[in-house]
């Protein structure tokens, strides 16, 4: 990461200088909490999410993992109110206080940088607070550019703005850390949440990027959730045995299904080294 | 720069208009040896006087602006349709289902096998002109914007809906210049498809414009000016593109394709 240069050097200043975070029962009172009551999604035949029971938080980190089609982005359309549940609720959501970080970046390309942050509000603040919040992703002097003109990790920063610009109580983030710009990303919207106390459910392949992020990881499997594992590390973490010990209970656990279930996946994971700590166990 | 790449540069810039220059010539060459009558192709230098003359008296000006109105109301009639039709079409379902289907059976009707047709319905007056170009420019209109309309990335769209864009300005801001890239094909198309139905329905019975010219100087043997037309025909066909891609220009600044290097 030392080739990003003075960027990744804003990005320590946002993450690291923020003070110490309060665990998250004193929570500031921006984030959402929500319950999930018996959340069911059913695609024709295929159950994608069987009766979730869950309760989050106000203002929680909460990481969520599983194998791809296990239904994790699933959970996120439904609260992101993209998809209707087959069945169940959901108490506590607020379509207006909900943000949606898609896997692309999903930029208008025919929008320039700052139009693409202001989509969406109203009114004559518009542009000077998506101004501000480009300036937050540390983007200020490109508001004026194409989409086209960015690097795919400054694409992810514009929607990274273009959701913290409407203040949302509650940010979804189906896995939009790019590999190559995870790092960055990471601490940046660690500090972002630090700083704006937003409740955030982010999906992830990474076990590695759920320890580093999350109050809280949720592990699901065949549309239900089947570890429910408080991250209790202060913040900012960094990488050391507690770290590791945590990555790997985590790994053994989501990698136990597979070895139980002999699977195309098997063969390849069986000869890795314990210190992949990045390891993309869904493909 | 140095002076040999500096020539090379300016070599390559002239290249194009070698191949022209020189069957000018050799044009000029053979009918001033009289190896080419003036009955089959006049020689350059008489159908450049014929323009000047033509120029000067105002006939000219007349017969080009009676064909660019022709042109331009047809195309505004046609064009204008078929961007509706095609804007109704892509977005509301029942629409697609109502119109499409019939609209696909007369695109295939070539709108010149019409003429017989149109003689009977309008005469020979404006009408059955501005008729003729209309229907030609509305097909490929109207193709191009409801494929437009339909291939605007739907990823966009739940994101603008989801960022609370609805109804007119989810249109304004993601369909509508989603689509343009689109539109804008179909525009370059009809607007060729423009001249050529003029150029037929002039040529059939007119009483003014440029194929009324050249077909007035035919009766005469002036092939001078009949060659004046069929490069100004050319000219106006050079134009019209030249307008379309400054359109391109304008409006797909944000697409790498288009961007002026």
């Amino acid at each position: 990461m030392i080739h990003l240069g003075n960027e990744i050097e804003y990005l320590r200043f946002e993450a690291l200088s923020r003070p110490e975070r309060e665990p998250p029962a004193a929570a500031p009172a921006g984030g959402l909490g929500l319950q999930l009551r018996d959340l069911a999604k059913a695609y024709g035949e295929r159950q994608v999410l069987r009766g979730l029971d869950l309760q989050i938080g106000a203002g929680e980190f909460v990481a969520i993992v599983g194998r791809s089609g296990c239904g994790k982005s699933t959970l996120l359309r439904l609260l992101a109110g993209l998809e209707a549940p087959s069945s169940g609720a959901v108490a506590g959501l607020s379509g207006a206080a909900t943000r949606f970080m898609f896997q692309e970046a999903r930029l208008l390309p025919w929008a320039r940088v700052l139009d693409n942050v202001a989509l969406g509000l109203q009114g004559p603040d518009a542009r000077p607070r998506a101004r501000r919040a480009l300036a937050q992703v540390g983007l200020a002097e490109r508001g004026g550019d194409w989409p086209a003109r960015l690097s795919g990790g400054q694409r992810q920063r514009v929607a990274l703005a273009r959701a913290l610009v409407h203040a949302p109580r509650l940010l979804l983030l189906d896995e939009p850390l790019g590999a190559l710009t995870r790092i960055e990303m990471q601490a940046l919207i660690e500090g972002l949440w630090l700083r704006h106390g937003f409740t955030a459910l982010l999906v992830t392949h990474d076990v590695a990027e759920a320890v580093a992020l999350a109050d809280r990881v949720l592990l699901i499997e065949d549309g239900a959730v089947v570890l429910d594992r408080r991250i209790a590390l202060p913040r900012p973490r960094r990488h050391g045995p507690e770290f590791a010990a945590l990555e790997q209970e985590l790994l053994e656990r989501v990698l136990q299904k597979q070895a139980a279930e002999p699977g195309q996946d098997q063969a390849s994971l069986a000869g890795l080294p314990p210190a992949a700590a990045a390891l993309r166990w869904a493909w | 720069m140095s002076p040999n790449s500096a020539l090379r540069s300016s070599g390559r810039a002239l290249l194009p208009w070698l191949l022209p220059l020189a069957l000018l010539a050799a044009w000029q060459l053979s009918s001033q040896l009289g190896w080419l009558s003036s009955r089959v192709l006049p020689e350059p230098w008489a159908v450049a006087k014929a323009a000047w003359a033509l120029a000067v008296s105002g006939e000219l000006w007349t017969h080009l602006q009676v064909s660019s109105g022709r042109a331009l109301l047809g195309f505004a009639i046609g064009g204008g349709l078929g961007l509706a039709l095609g804007l109704l079409t892509g977005s509301l379902r029942w629409a697609e289902t109502l119109l499409d289907s019939s609209l696909q059976m007369l695109r295939n009707i070539p709108p010149l096998a019409l003429i017989p047709l149109v003689i009977l319905w309008f005469g020979i007056d404006e009408s059955a002109k501005l008729f003729l170009v209309a229907l030609g420019v509305f097909f490929p209109i109207y193709l191009n914007t409801f494929h437009g309309i339909r291939s605007v990335d739907a990823g966009l769209i739940e994101m603008a809906r989801s960022y609370g864009l609805t109804g007119w300005r989810l249109y304004a801001r993601v369909i509508l210049p989603g689509a343009t890239a689109s539109i804008l094909v179909g525009l370059r198309f009809s607007l060729g498809l423009m001249w050529v139905l003029l150029i037929v329905a002039e040529t059939l019975s007119a009483q003014a414009g440029i194929g009324y010219m050249t077909m007035n100087a035919r009766e005469f043997l002036q092939t001078d000016v009949v060659l004046v037309g069929i490069l100004l025909y050319a000219l106006l066909g050079k134009l019209a593109d030249l307008l379309a891609r400054g359109l391109e220009r304008a409006w797909l600044r944000w697409h790498p394709g288009y961007q002026t290097p």
